[in-house]
């Protein structure tokens, strides 16, 4: 096999994950606040910041999970069954934080975002730490 | 006692689910050890 | 043989007497009184819970360090455990709470991300069952295991960090928090008998994973000498 490391494999496939995330989201964040009728004018900021960790944990978790369900059976249905519960703080998280940028005052909740980054490196660690017995020799 | 039958049915759902568990692991066990002694009696009689 | 009977005997006759205690000793609470006696069997479900899941991943950690299958035994015994106590711990809280709250169920911070924890395990589980070749099984859900365990702190504070419906820590919590003596010592009972009970299924449970791993090996040397399929134990549970 050729000799890179195992978290340079999964980064690479992290890293292409989060950038194919981030165009999706750069396209239907401004159609949806047409859509929704929301400004974010004053916002902007904060919010691609509590995008970007959203989407950080989303691909991270994304990423280990179907390194571990590519090998299962029924893979396609055994990722969403893995990833829905272990993603679910981070989603309320997410949807929490952006909900506090989208009122009338708007201010950043702070457990919320903390929750968030508190997540993205809890996850990174552990996927740092554990890539040797992810990635297939 | 006033809302007796919730604490009877929590009691019975707390030793019913452990009772039924662990049941299940003895039926389990005894099946094992029972295919575990006929293919060791396969062998020897080959 | 005779130490596990014994242990059984003394826990069931642990649990009789937690249960005489938390029914008839214990004293009366003062806003909710009999239902509150289903605190006796709610709270150590979930000590005996997060036990469980420590010694889950103390088990996937050591997998992977030391690839020895009598970890992945303990791992999936241990987890099997911990579902049966959460499954306890979901089902008492709604019968405590219907009368008290008047709801069976909210989705406040601490009941949702115990049900998230639930789900998670149990989707550990189903991997396990999904994963074929065992030493590929026995690593992704190791991997998986220690990702699982990172969601029960979160568990933990949650009624700590947000304003639940749940009540607040009655044990090491704020001010105002704090146990009757009494109850106390009622709880420490049940705290053991319930553990004692856990520790039983999960010892049990672990001598059966090791006697299927021992059944595969005595169903390979037989194939291996045979070269044929052994007929035995074709569908396993």
């Amino acid at each position: 096999m050729a000799p890179i490391s195992p978290f340079a494999i999964l980064s690479a496939k992290m890293l292409a994950n989060f950038i194919f995330m981030s165009v999706v989201e750069v396209v239907l964040v401004p159609v949806f606040s047409v859509l929704y009728n929301v400004s974010l004018a004053g916002v902007a900021g904060r919010l691609i910041l509590v995008l970007a960790l959203g989407t950080i944990g989303l691909t991270v978790t994304g990423t280990v999970f179907s390194a571990i369900s590519s090998h299962a059976r029924l893979r396609e249905l055994l990722l969403p069954l893995l990833l829905l519960p272990i993603l679910t703080p981070l989603l309320i998280a997410a949807v929490e934080a952006t909900a506090s940028l989208l009122v009338e005052d708007p201010e950043l909740d702070r457990t919320w975002a903390a929750l968030l980054a508190g997540f993205d490196i809890v996850f990174l660690t552990a996927s740092w730490l554990l890539c040797d017995y992810l990635i297939e020799e | 006692m006033k809302n007796f039958e919730n604490l009877f049915a929590a009691w019975m759902v707390v030793w019913t689910v452990f009772f039924v568990y662990e049941v299940s692991i003895a039926r389990r066990l005894a099946r094992l050890k029972q295919d575990i002694e006929s293919l060791k009696q396969q062998m020897r009689e080959r | 043989m005779k130490a596990r009977y014994a242990s059984t005997v003394f826990a069931a006759g642990l649990i009789f007497f937690a249960g005489y205690a938390a029914l008839f000793i214990a004293p009366d609470e003062k806003t909710m009184h009999a239902i509150q006696r289903i605190f006796y069997f709610h709270l150590p479900s979930w000590i005996a819970m997060f036990t469980a899941l420590s010694v889950v991943f103390v088990a996937n950690v050591a997998y992977l360090a030391t690839r020895k299958p009598k970890w992945d035994a303990l791992g999936v015994s241990g987890t099997e455990a911990a579902v049966v106590c959460c499954t306890i711990g979901l089902a008492t809280g709604p019968l405590w709470a219907k009368p008290v709250w008047g709801i069976w169920w909210t989705w406040d911070a601490r009941l949702t991300t115990t049900f998230i924890l639930w789900l998670l395990y149990i989707s550990y589980l189903l991997l396990r069952g999904l994963l074929d070749d065992p030493e590929r099984k026995a690593t992704f859900s190791a991997v998986f295991g220690i990702f699982a365990f990172l969601d029960a702190p979160l568990v933990y504070v949650s009624n700590r960090l947000w304003r639940t419906q749940h009540p607040q820590p009655v044990i090491g919590g704020g001010s105002g928090s704090g146990l009757d003596p009494g109850m106390g010592k009622v709880l420490l009972l049940c705290v053991i008998a319930v553990l004692g009970v856990m520790i039983i299924i999960l010892l049990d449970r672990y001598r059966l994973e090791k006697l299927r791993q021992e059944f595969d090996e005595v169903r390979l040397e037989y194939e291996t000498l045979n070269l044929e399929p052994a007929s035995i134990g074709k569908e396993r549970p």
